[in-house]
């Protein structure tokens, strides 16, 4: 995916409009931990609620925020050009906007007739899980990174599965 | 049980104290993630007077809320997880987070919190937990394959092996024929060694014994292989066949039953999976049941015959061969599971490189129009170089394993040829090792080792065809539709009244597409369904049609419980025009006749002509006998729709659905389709979806369908009078934007 050209061109105004200048907003949380957002001679936003616009490819570019009604405001480019205490909130906020535990080491996996039992670390802790159907619910986006949606509907990710560490599990390939 | 009286074990010692003296618990429900948003616990606690969540130890305080001030409680979807929120005196609270292997539990929960606060309702416990997990196994807890109902780890594995062994019983002659053979052809097979031997000590040693023998030995030697093969070819008939049938016979039952499983099962199911199972994995049955099975027989009995005549030609020696050939099949089956792992690598990216080739082919239209060929160029490159490297790999593991294996061999023989050597020298009397025993050792080494890899490697085909026959059998096993339950109602001739009471339906059972629906259809009625995409026309029909069970309420048929009758008769009866028409490769005529086969020409025509799609037909070379081409690729997207329309008035339905029948043509064929489905309605009852609603106008009710509920049912005219009806807002909508196309254009 090529990046966006620095220059601007004029179809750009209309998604101009929609991305949000960093040195105008104001994230914080209220006295009950509801993120607040304040956007300078605008308006103020009771319940800010976000989400990544590139879940998997730009995890802390292109944030939507939008209003308790989940109605978008607007975009972040970037998160780093947000002051740190305020993208702590957000990124606190996406954490438990996207639970998607990373897979940091493998102790088991089984195959028992096209069902996969796992037993993994993961960056929110240990965990045990099922995926049936690997074809479909296994996604190898670039080489080596997948993402596995188990039988509950739980999203995981590897980044890189040549290296993982723990059991191998190349013989992933078998089934995808 | 996900709800109970009591939190888990980790929690409820936390719980004394915190109930006051009478308070009730209604249910008390763990979640999987804790306060700080890792793995961990919590619980949620349901009393009579409180709302409560319950941290573990030293990570935060209890929180309690007084059920007076709870307005009501919401499971909200996040991704990944699930986030359980309630509405305390006004205020939006979040009470805990959970994964969405609790989703079901958290929704129920919310909704039995809704109803305890609003309806002063409480739920009990074993309402809460009926049907809570229909994915795993009742007996072991596992996850079930795929739709199965019987899970495969609890049924007995050597199940799998005796069905596939149950599909050669009705040939059991001829099987018993081909053991028979491979039993001669391994006995003959034997023979050419042990003569050579002969040949050695009896002909050919000087003094010969009996030079006299040295032609018939030799034609002797020729004879034996002469029979072994025809032996051999003869057994290899046999099996060809056989197998090819036994997996005929499994392959057409698997299509058969795909056709006639629930339309459930097929959401559920990538069609990509299913017709790997009609292929590849019939295949896997195929050639383990060809040259698996065949392979096993043969190479078996033939490391059991020479084995005996290794021993009874020299016991010494044979023990010496015999100490490798653990470790050279134990090897053998380690090496090729390696070699497997490396070679499914390599298929994925060979796979992926014919995904990219096949795309850019087919999409190679849009690649030019935006001059994309570099890229596309550029990414076959990438691809082609990952699929060279892997292959690289590959090879090289192959081209290393086998010299060595093959130097094992060598050193095994060269082993016999010294030690065997020396007990010729030492022993040149009458009874001891001659060199024709030698000889003869040698040949059969030759023999032994070869099978003996082979072994090695069918264990592991083995289980690659138990997988595929468990995958199989998963589709044979499950449950089809209820063509004919023993009491259904035929109702071979409907007069088309559709009634739903109180409809509730979503495809994920805890996220309802159609709520509450009631409508009452009178026969020769015609219905607009009217509605955002995603409201639940769609829905609606596919429960006409019984695609789906509705999960509450009733949906009748001419009075009857759509449930009891006869499927077949309810199918017969109804048309359907769908958005995207789908035809079979095939003519035109045998597309149109497609629901009735037995029309004849003139039915066809009639038809044809009836939804305007005569004319067209008759314009082309071929008319009627011109080929549609893959999936109608040949005909324009009015044209298709024309002859969907000429197939549901050949098929006569009295329930008709036209599900967005004119949405992707332009004005004038939408004209001429239009006539066509006014003709095709007299008389029926209609159901018609459509965006443009001037297409409805005829429609004698309109039915304004809202996040799966009815909003509004009324004439066009009602209800346009309506102010700030449903339908009157959509109106004015299509009004605005028409007229912004009319300045646009």
């Amino acid at each position: 995916m090529a990046e966006a050209a620095p220059e601007k061109k004029p179809h750009d105004a209309a998604a101009d409009e929609h991305m949000l200048d960093p040195a105008k907003l104001k994230v914080f949380r209220a006295e009950d931990g509801t993120p607040r957002l304040e956007i300078e001679g605008d308006r103020t936003v009771l319940r800010l609620r976000v989400a990544r616009l590139f879940p998997i490819t730009r995890r802390r570019e292109f944030i939507s925020f939008a209003d308790g009604d989940d109605t978008e405001i607007g975009v972040l480019r970037e998160l780093r050009s947000l002051p740190k205490p305020m993208r702590r909130i957000v990124l606190e906020e996406l954490r438990r906007q996207y639970f998607v535990p990373e897979i940091t080491r493998v102790h088991s996996l089984k195959d028992e007739f096209g069902v996969l039992y796992w037993d993994v670390d993961t960056s929110r802790g240990r965990r045990k899980f099922v995926v049936r159907e690997a074809r479909d619910n296994i996604r190898e986006f670039e080489s080596g990174r997948m993402q596995i949606t188990d039988v509950d509907g739980n999203l995981f990710e590897i980044p890189d599965i040549d290296r993982l560490p723990g059991k191998d599990v190349g013989e992933l390939y078998r089934l995808l | 049980m996900a709800f109970t009286a009591k939190p888990s074990e980790g929690l409820a010692p936390r719980l004394e104290g915190l109930l006051a003296e009478g308070e009730q618990i209604i249910f008390c429900l763990d979640s999987d993630i804790g306060p700080d948003g890792d793995y961990g616990e919590q619980s949620l606690i349901l009393t009579d007077k409180r709302l409560g969540v319950l941290p573990p130890n030293g990570e935060a305080d209890p929180r309690f809320f007084d059920i007076e001030s709870v307005e009501e409680a919401k499971a909200e979807v996040l991704v990944g997880s699930g986030l359980l929120t309630a509405t305390i005196s006004g205020r939006r609270v979040e009470l805990l987070q959970y994964t969405n292997s609790l989703v079901h539990d958290f929704t129920r929960a919310a909704k039995a919190i809704s109803e305890l606060v609003k309806e002063k309702k409480a739920v009990s416990l074993d309402v809460l937990n009926a049907d809570a997990d229909e994915k795993r196994c009742r007996k072991c807890g596992r996850v079930l394959p795929g739709w199965s109902d019987t899970c495969i780890v609890c049924v007995d594995k050597s199940r799998v092996l005796k069905r596939i062994a149950g599909y050669g019983r009705p040939y059991w002659p001829l099987l018993g024929l081909s053991l028979l053979l491979s039993l001669m052809a391994t006995a003959t097979t034997l023979v050419p060694p042990y003569l050579s031997g002969t040949l050695v000590d009896d002909v050919l040693t000087p003094p010969s014994k009996h030079p006299e023998w040295l032609l018939p030995v030799i034609l002797a030697m020729l004879g034996a292989r002469v029979v072994a093969m025809l032996i051999g070819m003869g057994r290899g008939w046999i099996m060809v066949w056989l197998a090819g049938k036994v997996t005929f016979d499994i392959r057409s039952e698997l299509y058969q039953k795909m056709q006639e499983l629930t339309l459930r099962f097929f959401d559920r199911k990538q069609v990509g999976g299913l017709i790997s199972r009609m292929t590849r994995d019939t295949d896997f049955l195929y050639y383990f049941a060809v040259d698996g099975i065949m392979e096993l027989i043969v190479n078996g009995l033939m490391i059991l015959g020479i084995g005996a005549v290794l021993f009874a030609v020299q016991p010494l020696l044979a023990a010496l061969v015999l100490i490798p050939a653990p470790a050279m099949a134990f090897m053998t089956h380690f090496m090729f599971r390696r070699i497997r792992r490396v070679y499914h690598r390599l298929w994925h990216r060979w796979s992926k490189m014919s995904a990219t080739i096949g795309e850019a082919l087919s999409g190679i239209r849009v690649v030019k129009a935006f001059a994309q060929e570099p890229r596309e160029s550029g990414r076959f490159v990438r691809d082609a170089e990952a699929l060279f490297t892997q292959g690289v790999q590959a090879e090289r593991i192959w081209v290393t394993f086998f010299p060595i294996l093959d130097l094992a061999t060598v050193i095994g023989s060269l082993l016999v040829w010294f030690i065997g050597g020396l007990m010729v020298l030492r022993s040149a009397g009458p009874d001891g090792t001659t060199l024709g025993d030698l000889v003869r050792f040698q040949a059969y080494i030759g023999m032994f080792y070869g099978p003996l890899q082979s072994l090695g490697r069918i264990f592991s085909w083995a289980q690659r065809a138990l997988t595929a026959g468990e995958r199989v059998f998963e589709v044979i096993d499950s449950e089809p539709e209820s063509y004919d339950s023993p009491d259904a109602v035929p109702l071979p001739d409907l007069k088309g009244e559709v009634e739903f009471r109180r409809v509730v339906f979503g495809y994920k059972k805890h996220l309802p597409v159609l709520r509450n629906v009631d409508l009452h259809v009178k026969p020769g009625e015609m219905i607009g369904l009217v509605g955002h995409s995603g409201a639940g026309k769609s829905t609606m029909i596919n429960l006409i049609c019984r695609f789906y069970d509705a999960d509450e309420g009733e949906i009748l048929i001419d009075g009857v419980d759509i449930r009891k009758v006869k499927l077949h008769d309810l199918r017969h009866q109804i048309g359907i025009v769908p958005q995207e028409s789908f035809l079979f490769s095939g003519t035109i005529a045998e597309n149109i006749a497609y629901a009735k086969p037995d029309a004849t020409r003139e039915d066809i025509v009639r038809a044809a002509r009836a939804a305007n799609a005569h004319d067209f037909i008759r314009k082309r070379p071929d008319g009627y006998d011109s080929e549609v081409g893959e999936r109608g690729s040949r005909l324009s997207g009015g044209e298709k729709q024309r002859i969907a329309i000429a197939r549901a008035i050949l098929h006569d339905p009295k329930i008709l659905i036209l599900d967005e029948a004119t949405a992707s043509v332009d004005t004038e064929t939408e004209q001429q389709i239009q006539q066509a489905i006014e003709r095709l309605i007299r008389s029926r009852t209609t159901f018609a979806i459509a965006h443009r609603l001037s297409t409805l106008r005829n429609a004698d009710r309109l039915c304004v369908i809202k996040e799966g509920t009815i909003a509004e049912v009324g004439t066009h005219d009602e209800l346009l009078a309506k102010e700030n009806g449903e339908y009157a807002k959509l109106v004015k909508m299509q009004a605005e934007i028409s007229k912004l196309k009319a300045v646009d254009g």
